[in-house]
């Protein structure tokens, strides 16, 4: 069917960097290095979280709702990850707030079949993992790392189709 | 209010959502599923030396899901960009001829998740939303085909 896309359709980039990096630096990261390929990647989702605000209203048969506060977030799986992949999940979970350091982690990725390049998108640098967990079974299971991340900026996204950015 | 009860299925459904300024039918989202619940709280007062407690009619709210395959700029992402840009969208359709039919033009999305998996599984999005304005849903009548309307537009004689 057309317009309906599988995993394999999918792109996805991920690089740990300082504050203050401008979109030209961040772009350069994104090379082969960095890739879902390298980190082999089992699953990936966003998810991004309008919030409601209910008013109380007296006299009416229901209440009042208003558009609360954005917020994004999501996880994924890797199966390459530290010194045996790249380490930009650790490196941003364990330097965040310091200065200067991999305080922030930028995601990007598209869907697309390979003739339109009009699917979703996404390019989010105000990233933080939030979460790691490395979990390893017996010699049936692969060793993989669970993570959870946060967009610290959803203030700043916006929508310019067909990409969900917050630079 | 006599009818002929009918069994609809999910091909018998019409669904249109008006997000971003475009029109997209079933077939533009490529709708998997899709949700409406309408929900009439209750209030319960606790009564002293009775058997039972007292319950009355508490508000309504409405809000739903559904899920669609078509993540791309001109189906998915109209409504991504309705929900960052903080405005409404129109969600309307019909469970089918003769049915339920719903209009309701203060619907926001409150929640947009997509998930990508293997080769095997196909990339969807899941859409949840709300009703900002649920005190204004009505049943605006029914006709002479016995189909009922609900909507939070206060329309005239919207089947004839």
């Amino acid at each position: 069917m057309a317009g309906t896309v599988t995993g394999r359709d999918c792109n996805l980039w991920f690089a740990a960097h300082s504050g203050g990096a401008t979109l030209a630096n961040i772009y350069t990261k994104f090379d082969s290095d960095h890739t879902h390929t390298a980190f082999g990647i089992g699953d990936f989702s966003l998810t991004l979280d309008r919030g409601t605000v209910e008013q109380d209203l007296v006299g009416q048969v229901g209440n009042y709702f208003d558009q609360g506060s954005l917020s994004a977030d999501g996880s994924l799986t890797s199966v390459k990850f530290a010194v045996s992949g790249i380490s930009d999940f650790l490196l941003n979970l364990v330097d965040a707030g310091a200065v200067g350091k991999w305080q922030y982690l930028a995601i990007s990725g598209c869907v697309s079949d390979a003739t339109d390049a009009t699917y979703l998108s996404w390019f989010l640098v105000s990233c933080q993992v939030t979460g790691y967990d490395v979990s390893m079974g017996d010699a049936d299971t692969i060793t993989e790392a669970s993570i959870d991340y946060t967009v610290m900026d959803p203030f700043q996204i916006s929508y310019s189709s067909p990409c969900i950015s917050d630079a | 209010m006599a009818g002929t009860p009918t069994v609809y299925k999910g091909d018998d459904a019409t669904i249109l959502i008006v997000a971003n300024g475009s029109n997209m039918t079933h077939t533009t989202l490529a709708i998997s599923d899709f949700s409406i619940t309408l929900d009439k709280g209750t209030v319960e007062q606790e009564l002293v030396g009775e058997s039972g407690n007292y319950f009355i009619a508490g508000s309504l709210s409405v809000d739903g899901s559904l899920t669609s395959c078509k993540v791309h700029s001109a189906a998915v992402g109209n409504i991504v960009a309705d929900m960052i840009d903080g405005a409404t969208i129109t969600v309307s359709g019909t469970c089918g001829s003769n049915s339920l039919n719903f209009y309701f033009v203060s619907a926001q999305v409150t929640g947009f998740d997509f998930s990508i998996g293997s080769a095997d599984a196909i990339t969807e999005g899941t859409i949840d939303f709300s009703l900002l304005k649920p005190y204004l849903v009505s049943s605006v009548g029914l006709n002479a085909e016995h189909n009922i309307l609900l909507s939070d537009q206060p329309l005239s004689n919207p089947l004839k």
